[in-house]
């Protein structure tokens, strides 16, 4: 028979859990190196012979303490779950600090695995760990693992089996401080206990040091009960006494004697082998980081993203278009000439050209997401945040908001669940608002799509440098805004631990781009599919009978006619899009459009682009599957590429202001949906998609309209 | 090491850097000080300033690992040079 186990993976952030998670369950989940890139719970499952092993990855924190949100999941989910073990991944070169967390859990009295990860840089550090004697001291297995490397996954996965299947619970050993805070400690948990106000499932001595920590939440637990106010008042008064003996505050003398009791721990059981090393990290910050060096080396960065996105992308996008075209003739080709029915239309103009014209962006997205993963799995985005900060605290915002807007320059979505990382609501919310504005992963093909279009080779990178500065910068002001109005109120000090820099492996890397490449076209097979065969039907229909005029004979008439090659071919080519602007007229798109068209006439929009911009709103990359859509339609000339229509059809500065409000407008329905369930409030939700689009439009009738002054004058 | 009573105490907004630092105690609410006290800033420990950047935002070595620290929260740790 199966039996089925939980056990959690907790530890400090940057210690490697999720690299462990992935190696004992074999999934795919997303390794950066900075702190938060778990913020939700992630589960899994692996199995020993007869017992199936659920496993949850935790949010990496430094304690157990209300101090956070990510840290009260962490709580949470250990107190109410119970799982059979907590498996604490330990960074083996920075063993002090990562104790820290250890210790609490200690505290608890949780039956605990401690896995002395990245053992290897500890030994290259020259710090000789004594395991033997730290499973003694804690009353724990110790495993030692490489999790980049998979070593000791095996071992670590039989410790684990066989502690669950032993049903014997190996509770640690009860820490013991010092007198000078057990005494008192013991003394709460007496009253506790003689009160009968202790919780289900909560243990006496650990709320009583929750409460000398003066935790929120537990004060809280305590406060509700009818005969909590009296335990209250007698753990303040323990408290003064305690406070006025020290003079200092009670919680800080609980993490006194946390650390303490480490130091002492450390004392025995870690050995110095060799001097330390010079360590590197600290030279590459030294520029890094560098006063005056670190913003420009980031930006200069970013841009040489953006220039591989494009030159190395640029071959491979060829051949996907190529590949699309040949497909779309291979199709037409069922039907012969004059037999063409509907269905002809819905497989080629519908569905090969607007999923197509969306999948042909691959290579793009394969490579921007390539560069990201690997800035991130260096060390090198928790940089970022700290070089960031001053600048971001110009604009009322905290570094730490700088991650999920990094985060945003990928999707949205994951970005606003990162804000979770920001312990100040008035900090969350403002990120949460303005984290669209980073423009995502979805809005690139729009981007590749247009820039190549309208403007030179040399320029292509230094225009989608402009649209992400752009973006970057109307966050900056709105963000402002935002902290000068709606939330108003001083920073949070800005603390970050800098992970050591990782040279990331090629596997986690590729595994990254991978899964979001899969992503991509999963979207694209899905949703944009479905989207392509709806506006298909809204561009198609309902048709129009009776033209006004009869375009098949003037056609005729035009190629009988003695004029010259050239003329006669501009003339035809000028009846067809005639009787095609009338077609579509009549349809459904074309209504919506054409009614929509005084209103975006000041953005230089035509109707075609507004039935585009609609088809956008489920997900930006509808957008170009819609002009596909839309200049494919009616047109017998397929040789064409959509970029052609599209030049013949718009100027520069209008194809700019595409992009512009493409990217200030509300990213997709999914973001707007997740604001509303991370900020618990549709107000807001609906605030960030009204606030986005008005923002959207006065800023791209702005550009539009000076644009054309500008242009006029020349 | 001679650890000189005297020496008057700064923020560590002020203090020089690669020297060695004792905290003596941190300004701003309880959450604050419990949170920073978890990352090994509480008084008594001993830290150090690696880098310095413009209006006090700051990299220190406290415990073995490296924290960044924004220019408003050097202000709120106050330090004796050792």
């Amino acid at each position: 028979m199966v039996t089925a186990f939980k056990i959690v993976l907790a530890g400090n952030p940057n210690s490697g859990k999720t690299t462990i998670f992935n190696g004992l369950t074999g999934a795919r989940q997303h390794v950066g190196n900075y702190p938060g890139v778990t913020v939700e719970k992630i589960v899994g499952s692996f199995r020993v012979d007869d017992c199936r092993i659920e496993v949850t990855d935790l949010p990496g924190t430094y304690s157990l303490t209300a101090n956070s949100p990510e840290e009260l999941i962490a709580r949470n989910v250990i107190i109410t779950e119970k799982p059979e073990v907590v498996v604490n991944i330990i960074d083996a070169s920075n063993l002090e600090r990562n104790l820290f967390l250890t210790l609490q859990f200690m505290e608890l009295g949780v039956p605990m695995v401690l896995v002395l990860n990245m053992i290897d840089n500890a030994r290259d550090n020259g710090i000789e760990i004594d395991t033997a004697r730290l499973s003694r001291l804690f009353g724990a297995p110790v495993v030692c693992t490489v999790g980049s490397k998979g070593q000791g996954i095996a071992e670590l996965k039989k410790v684990i089996a066989g502690l669950v299947q032993s049903g014997r619970k190996s509770v640690p050993k009860k820490v013991e401080y010092a007198d000078e805070l057990m005494l008192p400690v013991r003394e709460l948990s007496r009253i506790l206990t003689g009160s009968g106000e202790i919780p289900e499932g909560y243990d006496a001595a650990w709320l009583a040091i929750k409460l000398f920590e003066k935790d929120k939440e537990i004060v809280e637990l305590f406060a509700s009960g009818p005969g909590g106010r009296a335990v209250l008042d007698q753990a303040d008064a323990l408290m003064e006494r305690l406070e006025s003996e020290f003079d200092e505050p009670s919680e800080i003398l609980v993490t006194e004697h946390r650390y303490g009791f480490i130091a002492g721990t450390c004392r025995e059981i870690v050995r110095p082998t060799l001097r330390k090393r010079r360590d590197i990290s600290e030279a590459v910050d030294s520029i890094v980081t560098h006063r005056i060096l670190g913003i420009p080396l980031f930006l200069g960065l970013m841009y040489g993203v953006f220039y591989l996105t494009f030159a190395v992308g640029d071959p491979f996008m060829g051949w996907i278009e190529a590949g699309f075209g040949g497909l779309g003739n291979f199709v037409s080709s069922w039907w012969p000439p004059g037999s063409e029915n509907a269905l002809k239309s819905l497989l080629v103009d519908g569905i090969i050209a607007g999923v197509g014209g969306v999948i042909v962006f691959l290579p793009n997205i394969i490579f921007l997401f390539l560069a990201i993963a690997i800035l991130e799995a260096t060390g090198y985005m928790a940089r970022v945040a700290f070089i960031m900060d001053r600048l971001m605290n110009k604009i009322g915002l905290h570094g730490k908001s700088f991650i999920p807007m990094l985060i945003g320059f990928g999707c949205s979505v994951p970005a606003i669940m990162a804000t979770r990382t920001l312990s100040l609501r008035r900090d969350r919310m403002t990120t949460m608002l303005v984290v669209p504005l980073m423009s995502c992963g979805a809005r690139v093909p729009i981007y590749a799509l247009i820039i190549p279009a309208f403007f030179p080779a040399r320029w292509e990178a230094a225009v989608m440098w402009s649209v992400y500065i752009i973006g970057i910068i109307a966050a900056v002001i709105c963000a402002k805004l935002l902290r000068s109005t709606l939330f108003r109120g001083e920073n949070e000090p800005f603390v970050l631990e800098l992970p050591p820099y990782r040279i990331p492996t090629v596997k986690s890397v590729c595994l990254h781009m991978w899964e979001r490449s899969l992503l991509y076209l999963q979207k694209a097979g899905t949703l944009i599919l479905a989207a392509s065969v709806i506006l298909w039907i809204m561009t198609n229909y309902p048709q129009k009978k009776n033209l006004s005029r009869n375009y098949a004979a003037e056609i005729a008439a035009v190629e009988q006619s003695r004029l010259k090659a050239e003329p006669k071919t501009a003339a035809i080519k000028a009846l067809r899009g005639k009787k095609m602007a009338e077609e579509l007229s009549y349809t459904c798109a074309g209504r919506i459009g054409h009614a929509l068209e005084p209103v975006l006439r000041p953005m230089g929009f035509d109707w075609k682009i507004g039935t585009a911009l609609i088809g956008a709103f489920a997900a930006k990359e509808v957008f170009v599957a819609q002009l596909g859509i839309v200049y494919a339609v009616g047109e017998t000339d397929e040789s064409e590429t959509l970029r052609k229509k599209l030049q013949e059809n718009y100027t520069a500065l209008q194809a700019y202001c595409i992009m512009l409000f493409c990217l200030l407008s509300a990213p997709c329905m999914a973001t707007i949906a997740v604001t509303r369930r991370e900020s618990n409030s549709w107000f807001w939700a609906l605030f960030q998609l009204a606030g986005l689009t008005v923002l959207a439009y006065i800023v791209t009738a702005i550009v539009y309209q000076t644009g054309l002054l500008f242009s006029g004058a020349v | 090491m001679i650890v000189t009573p005297d020496s008057p105490v700064i923020s560590l907004f002020l203090a020089p850097a690669a020297t060695m630092l004792r905290v003596v105690g941190t300004s701003g609410g309880c959450e604050f000080q419990r949170k920073i006290a978890a990352l090994g800033i509480y008084p008594d420990e001993q830290l150090e300033i690696v880098e310095r950047h413009c209006q006090g935002a700051l990299i220190i070595r406290v415990k073995g690992a490296r924290l960044a620290i924004g220019q408003g929260m050097s202000r709120k740790i106050k330090v004796k040079v050792i």
